[in-house]
């Protein structure tokens, strides 16, 4: 603190602050002017006192002390002076908490607004001064209204009591008014009388002359005359408009045979070039149409309308126009046409995202949402004859493109024939007739399509309800144009019995536009229904004996919209095709695969289907749940059924290539079907190889058979057959056994096979394992009566194998499967903040972190809030008691001063006593 | 006490043939009831000869009734003792004896051709008449003898019946006519082969007699063939003294008078008799003997002991199968036996080594049978100390380029599986069987791999210092030193290679195995996978649950195609359009569908 005793600091300290009585110079003149202000100064003085008398006083200051002191921080709360904070608090309180205390149990309380009461700087003497002044003013301001002043009232400067005449306000009496006026006063002359425009009307007659007075009757004349003007201004703008309007009424019925195409007038005048909907941009339903009136009629009436003006039938038209255009919707603004390049950006742009949706599906890793999109982006594209988007396709433009038209009797005849020929091979085909669900349900030909003679194309359309006769001259050499939407394939056999093949796929057309879902509330289920009914047909197409593949590609469009606009139901369709599938290959299998009798390898109808399958279907998904079945039944075809003849071979041929269609994009890999390859040219070609020095680990169960040393290519049969595309229907047929040509096309086709199913698996690690015995068997084969063609096949084969085998084996390191990233071991060091600071927070959960600091806070406060209210009791009490001291010493008092009174008069009383005792003794005496 | 008649359906059409019929079965009653008459008052009984020819004729219903009627008389006679009363040779009474005797063996005769009649009730009344005479026969025996016994000649007769044929056609006719019929077998089977004792133990030991007398044919005889289909499904074989409790002749259900001189540990237990322990003592070399040769038991013990003594039910038990297994010399049989061996045989057979000849001949022969007699050699190597040589050197050579597509696969892997899982077998020869079957996985069905992926998952991971096959970080010479031709699984350096094979089948076109297929390259947490899980499957049970599947999401649709589908095939191999695209995918490149203008 500071230097030297407590005396010499008062001394410093008061003359430093300028009131030591030394340091005070006395100056007369100063001392006079300053004495106006000496209150103020004494109360400055008395404040710097105290705050020397505080500052000397050592205890006035609480000091915390430090324990590490840092130099050149400000700390708050190291210092602090609880007695000045503790005089504060209490000078709150008895601001506060005391008039709260002196109010308690009391209903109201003064306010005293007197002004200057509350002002403690002001002295009474100015109070009163300035109460007086207030009470004036106001006095004063109450005489603004007083009437009894002998002010005058003007307007504009003139005396209102000069205006104030009835005559010149231009009021006109009831006499000459008119019967549309009902006597209210013309504006004009309440403009002009009641205080309105001076200034304008004066403007208006002379701006220059000075203001002169009208007389009264120039006045009303003007008034008048006005106003009739008016009146005439107003008919002659009726007039006008009810011309326009007639005009217009008059052209309504132009204007409306541009809006509105009228079929009946249109189509009577220009029938080819009637005016399409969408040219005039209106989406509307064509009302023309629901008045019965021509409108050539309506648009006469609209100018017998101008003479009569009184016609109720245009009149009730007219509404109904009126109200059917209120109805009507809208027309909304439509996206510009896209130019060809915008067009071909969108659909590159749609191409990129379908393969990227594709390759997503084929790693497995499946985004179904986005899968979606796609999907439906994919069907948002129209295809050739894609109908979702609405109803295009209109009857006349069906009815082109259909030349042939039904065949005559003989040729429907000699359909039977072929059909009943079906029927009969069939019957011998069919494995177990007596089995219920034996028949490839598909094999409907074995009696249960109903060949009646009687049913032709117009007995069709009889039965149909719905049937518009427009199409109906010639129906023998045209289509009809509607048909009923088979719901199984009965139906649908029904419907097509009389109809070419040919023609099948238009009837498949027609039923899916006749049914469109936008058309009817059934119709979606109906055409789910359909769906079945048409793989169900294309088996039946492609069944034997006459295979009719046209046909089934016709059907293909069909089934791959449908697929498309329902794929779930598609799937189960395919689905349970192949469950029949596969049942009937259990079925043989279980009978002896080595049998001649048990049908076990699929035939032109089956492969067919699992062909539409991968047409239909995205096969290089990773999951998929049409094709997964597909390819594990053409797995189990090609695993368990053995060879037996040449058409089981060319079945096995096929669902390799199959295989190979499914796998091209996603480069699976089908163990059964290079197994498959390899034993096929062993079955094919001469070769030396027996079961012994059979190379690979490829099982080759029927290479030593019987059945394949008949289909085995004999040397010299060999003898320059050129092999050529393989017909798979000839391939199939049980009865063409044994021609070379065909064991050449089919040998041929393998060789072409093996490396195009190589170069599909180059990236397998197993690749050499896989195709060396391949090339081993390709080196065996007897091949010096080839023909040219099949050399070259052969050679071509057997290097691209070599060739790939030889990158493969360049390539092949030793597998490096658990190069994972290694497990770090889990460390016990402590982990150290250097910016640590207590203070702060370290909660790394921000929630938690906050709610431990409300929670703080909360303690805080309500730790303060807790003292506080303390201090405020102990306040309370100190004054309760303060107050009771003081009653108990006025009571006291009291009573003190009565008891003094009492003993004063006791005493008095005694001594008067006393005295007349002494004056009795002494009476007595006496 | 008759057995229970079930008539077929008489369905004859023509009225004329009922009506005959309706005759015929009069005729039956009448004769039966003369004969019936004719016996109780020993008058003549040549109305047999008449029931006999008509027992004998085509009208199933009258055949039916005739041989219930002379199913009763003969009840009768042999409990009368006509057929084997003591009576002097030469007197009217031995005439008329001789005389039943050949219509008695005529009756019989009758019955076993019979039992392969083309009219199933036929067949099996005939059987149900035979074995019940076995019981009157028995007990007029057991009377006449004094001790219990069964008609041994007799049910001779029977056993050559059922399991060769009559006597008559046995050298002559086809063998396939004379295979039992199987409602025939299984009848034999649920009411006495399997049910009771005593007829197991005479059949059993008729049987092995009866192939003893025969070569071991070629083509297997109709005798091995009867018998194999009887022997694999007796599963009833008492494993315990105490289950040797239900008797077909009354007589021989009651113990023999000295249990306690042959019985074994069980017999002394049953037998708290104080006084007989001596007996126990006396004579335990001829039970010591029983067990080691068995075949020579029937001088030592009754037929009546040996009925009520468990190790000679299993002696016959032994000796049947031991006599029969020489004469199953086709596949077929063999792995029919071969497929019950292990499990309902070798428990009851009294030395089970003596099977090890003949198993360890079908393990040499390799194929299926070897796949199946593994299980029987793996039971007598476990069970009965066998020491087997070269025995891994072996079960490498069953991993052929057959034995993923087995039926018998799933049984191959799980006795293979227990084989290898032994933690005491050399690294390289575990090496080799992994590397052997990822190499035959290249070939295999999915159903397959699936099994051989989690087969080699678990060896490895049993087996760390195999994991360079997965991992192998060294760089060099890069050619596969695996020798694929070597038989011996100790010198084929696999455990230098790499199971690049298995790694090819994450391309797998299914799902399943491509997943599958991944979980060598995951890091190796699992403890093990229980191989019984994946087992089991086949193309067949794979597809199911594919079918089976619910689709939940649309399924994709393939991108749009544009060519033909189904080009004609005039075209040439490979033929483009004119702007030398394709004209389609490689289905359409390559194949035509007929002709198409």
């Amino acid at each position: 603190m500071g230097k030297g005793s407590q005396l010499s600091q008062l001394k410093a300290a008061l003359q430093t602050s300028g009131l030591s009585r030394q340091s005070q110079p006395k100056h007369g003149p100063k001392r006079k002017r300053e004495s106006a202000s000496e209150g103020k100064d004494v109360q400055r003085r008395q404040d710097k006192l105290d705050r020397i008398v505080q500052e000397l006083n050592p205890f006035e200051v609480k000091v915390t002390k430090l324990k590490h002191d840092v130099g050149g921080r400000k700390l708050k709360g190291v210092t602090g002076r609880p007695g000045l904070s503790k005089q504060v608090g209490l000078e709150n309180r008895k601001k506060t908490l005391l008039p709260e205390l002196d109010s308690r149990n009391k209903a109201g309380s003064f306010v005293d607004r007197r002004f200057g009461e509350n002002d403690p700087g002001m002295a009474p003497e100015d109070r009163m001064l300035e109460r007086f002044t207030r009470e004036r003013q106001r006095a004063s301001k109450g005489a603004m209204f007083n009437l009894e002043d002998e002010t005058e009232l003007t307007h504009y400067g003139q005396s209102l009591s000069a205006v104030d005449d009835f005559d010149a306000t231009g009021l006109r009496l009831s006499d000459d008014e008119e019967e549309d006026d009902k006597g209210l006063i013309d504006p004009e002359a309440v403009r002009r009388g009641h205080f309105g425009g001076f200034d304008e009307d004066e403007s208006e007659e002379d701006p220059d002359a000075p203001p002169r007075k009208k007389s009264k009757a120039e006045v009303m004349a003007e008034v008048m005359a006005k106003s009739k003007e008016h009146k005439y201004l107003r008919q002659v703008e009726k007039e006008r408009e009810e011309a326009l309007r007639q005009t217009l009424d008059d052209e309504f019925g132009e204007v409306r045979e541009l809006l509105f195409a009228n079929p009946y007038t249109a189509s009577a005048e220009n029938p080819t070039s009637a005016p399409s909907r969408t040219s005039t941009g209106s989406n509307s339903v064509p009302i023309g149409k629901r008045i019965p009136v021509p409108l050539v009629q309506a648009s006469a009436e609209g100018k017998d309308l101008l003479e009569e003006n009184e016609d109720p039938a245009s009149d009730d038209d007219y509404d109904k126009f009126v109200r059917e255009l209120a109805f009507d919707r809208r027309s909304k603004p439509t996206n510009r046409l896209k130019t060809e390049e915008e067009i071909a950006e969108e659909e590159k742009d749609r191409l990129e995202a379908a393969e990227r949706a594709r390759l997503r599906r084929m790693r497995g890793e499946e985004g179904e949402a986005s899968d979606d999109d796609g999907k439906k982006s994919k069907r948002r594209v129209g295809e050739a004859d894609d109908l979702d988007d609405g109803l295009d396709l209109s009857e006349e433009e069906l009815s082109y493109g259909l030349g042939v038209g039904l065949g005559a009797d003989n040729e429907g005849e000699s359909e039977e024939d072929e059909e009943e020929e079906d029927d009969d091979e069939n019957g011998d085909e069919e494995e177990s007739g007596d089995d219920e669900e034996s028949g490839a349900e598909w094999d409907l030909e074995e009696g249960d399509s109903p060949r009646d003679p009687g049913i032709d194309a117009t007995e069709v359309q009889a039965q149909e309800p719905n049937h518009k006769t427009k199409a109906t001259k010639g129906a023998t050499k045209e289509l009809p144009f509607i048909f009923p939407c088979p719901a199984s394939h009965e139906e649908f056999l029904k419907i097509v019995d009389s109809f070419e093949d040919s023609q099948i796929p238009t009837v498949v057309q027609r039923i899916r536009v006749r049914y469109h879902p936008s058309l009817g509330v059934d119709y979606k289920e109906k055409l789910q229904a359909f769906l079945p009914v048409l793989v169900d047909h294309v088996l039946y197409a492609a069944s034997p004996p006459t295979p009719s593949y046209p046909l089934v590609a016709g059907l293909f469009p069909h089934i791959k919209v449908l697929s498309a606009a329902y794929p779930i139901d598609a799937a189960e369709a395919f689905k349970s095709k192949l469950t029949l599938m596969q049942k009937n290959l259990s079925r043989g299998l279980a009978r002896g695969p080595t049998n001649l009798e048990s049908k076990t390898w699929p035939g032109p109808a089956e492969l067919a289907l699992l062909r539409f399958v991968g047409m239909v279907w995205s096969t290089s998904d990773f999951e998929h749940a049409v094709v997964n079945s597909a390819f594990l039944l053409m797995g189990q075809y090609l695993a368990q059924c053995r060879v037996r003849s040449l058409a089981d071979i060319a079945s096995g041929l096929f669902l390799c290539t199959l295989c190979l269609q499914y796998t091209e994009l996603s480069k699976r890999f089908v163990p059964e079907a290079v197994n498959f390859l390899n034993n096929a040219l062993l079955y094919l070609c001469p070769h030396g190889i027996t079961a012994r020095t059979l190379p690979g680990p490829f099982p080759s169960p029927d290479l030593e058979t019987e059945a394949i040393s008949v289909v085995r290519l004999a040397t010299k049969q060999l003898d320059g057959v050129e092999p050529k595309r393989p017909d798979l229907l000839v391939a199939l047929d049980d009865d063409a056994e044994g021609g070379s040509q065909l064991k050449v096309d089919l040998a041929g086709l393998t060789m072409i096979l093996l490396p195009r199913v190589a170069g599909n698996l180059t990236s397998l690690d197993g690749f050499i394992e896989l195709f060396e015995p391949t090339v081993e068997v390709l080196n065996a084969l007897h091949q010096e009566k080839y023909s040219d063609g099949l050399k070259k096949l052969h050679s071509q084969a057997v290097d691209g194998l070599t060739r790939m085998l030889k990158v493969a084996a360049q390539t092949r390191r030793p597998l490096r499967l658990q190069a994972h990233k290694p497990i770090p071991i889990a460390t016990y060091i402590p982990k150290f903040d250097e910016g640590h600071r207590w203070t702060k927070r370290h909660d790394p959960d921000a929630e938690r972190n906050a709610a431990s600091k409300l929670r703080a806070q909360y303690k805080q406060e309500r730790r303060g809030a807790m003292r506080e209210l303390r201090k405020d009791n102990r306040f309370l009490a100190n004054e309760k008691m303060k107050r009771q001291l003081e009653k108990d010493r006025g009571y006291n008092e009291r009573m003190r001063k009565v008891e003094g009174t009492i003993t004063e008069e006791r005493h008095e009383e005694k001594m008067w006593e006393k005295e007349k005792m002494r004056q009795k003794r002494r009476a007595g005496r006496k | 006490m008759a057995p229970k008649r079930s008539l077929p359906q008489a369905s004859t059409s023509a009225p004329k043939r009922k009506k005959t019929a309706h005759e015929q079965d009069n005729r039956v009653l009448a004769l039966e009831t003369e004969l019936t008459q004719a016996l109780e008052n020993s008058t003549s009984l040549n109305p047999i000869v008449d029931l006999i020819s008509l027992a004998s004729s085509d009208d199933a219903p009258t055949v039916h009734k005739a041989l219930y009627a002379l199913y009763r008389l003969c009840v009768n006679i042999i409990n009368k003792g006509l057929l084997t009363s003591g009576v002097e040779d030469g007197t009217e009474a031995a005439v008329v004896k001789a005389w039943l005797v050949a219509r008695w063996d005529e009756y019989v005769d009758l019955l076993s051709g019979l039992l392969r009649h083309t009219e199933p009730s036929i067949r099996t009344s005939a059987l149900e008449i035979m074995m019940s005479l076995v019981k009157p026969l028995s007990t007029a025996l057991s009377k006449r003898t004094g001790q219990p016994r069964m008609d041994g000649t007799y049910f001779r007769k029977a056993v050559r019946a059922l399991l060769v044929g009559p006597s008559s056609i046995s050298e002559s006719s086809n063998p396939a006519s004379i295979l039992t019929e199987s409602d025939v077998r299984y009848l034999f089977l649920d009411k006495w082969l399997t049910v009771h004792d005593d007829v197991r133990w005479f059949f059993l030991r008729e049987a092995t007699e009866l192939l003893q007398h025969m070569p071991p044919a070629t083509p297997a005889t109709p005798l091995s063939q009867n018998l194999l289909a009887l022997l694999e499904r007796l599963n009833t074989m008492p494993t315990v003294q105490k289950e040797l409790n239900e008797f077909w002749v009354p007589e021989l259900a009651a113990k023999p008078a000295k249990p306690g001189a042959s019985a074994t540990g069980n017999g002394a237990e049953d037998e708290p008799d104080p006084s007989d322990w001596l007996a126990f003592f006396d004579e335990p070399e001829p039970t010591a003997e029983e067990r080691e040769k068995p075949g020579r038991r029937t001088n030592k013990l009754s037929v009546l002991q040996s009925l009520h003594y468990l190790p000679s039910h299993r002696a016959v038990f032994s000796d049947c199968w031991l006599a029969l297994l020489p004469h199953l010399n086709t596949p077929a049989l063999a792995s029919k036996a071969l497929n019950v061996l292990h499990k309902a045989v070798l428990p009851h057979f009294t030395r089970p080594l003596r099977l090890m000849d003949w198993i360890s001949g079908c393990v040499d022969h390799g194929g299926v049978i070897g796949l199946l007699a593994l299980n029987a050699l793996f039971t007598l190597m476990r069970d009965h100390n066998l020491d087997y040589p070269d025995f891994y050197k072996r079960l490498y050579g069953f991993l052929t380029r057959d034995v993923l597509h087995l039926k018998y696969r799933a049984r191959f892997f799980r006795l293979t599986e227990l084989f290898l899982s032994s933690t005491h077998l050399p690294v390289a020869l575990l090496a080799s069987f992994i590397k052997r079957l990822s190499r035959l996985s290249l070939s295999a069905p999915p159903a397959a791999i699936v099994m051989i992926i989690p087969f080699t998952y678990n060896i490895l991971k049993q087996h760390p210092s195999l994991m360079p096959m997965i991992h192998r970080e060294t760089t060099g010479d890069d050619a596969d030193p695996f020798k694929a031709d070597e038989s011996d699984p100790m010198l084929t350096n696999a455990i230098a290679s790499s199971l690049w094979e298995l790694n090819s089948h994450r391309e797998h076109y299914l799902a399943s195995v491509s997943t599958m297929a991944k979980i060598l390259s995951e890091p190796f947490t699992k403890p093990s996978y229980a191989l019984e899980d994946f087992l089991d499957h086949t193309y067949g049970t794979m597809f199911e649950a594919e079918i089976k599947r619910k689709i939940k999401y649309d399924p994709a649709l393939a991108v749009d195609y544009e060519g033909q589908i189904f080009p004609s095939s005039m075209l040439p191999m490979g033929a483009e359009k004119e702007d030398g695209s394709k004209i389609g995918d490689v289905v359409a490149d390559l194949w035509g569908f007929g002709v198409i203008a």
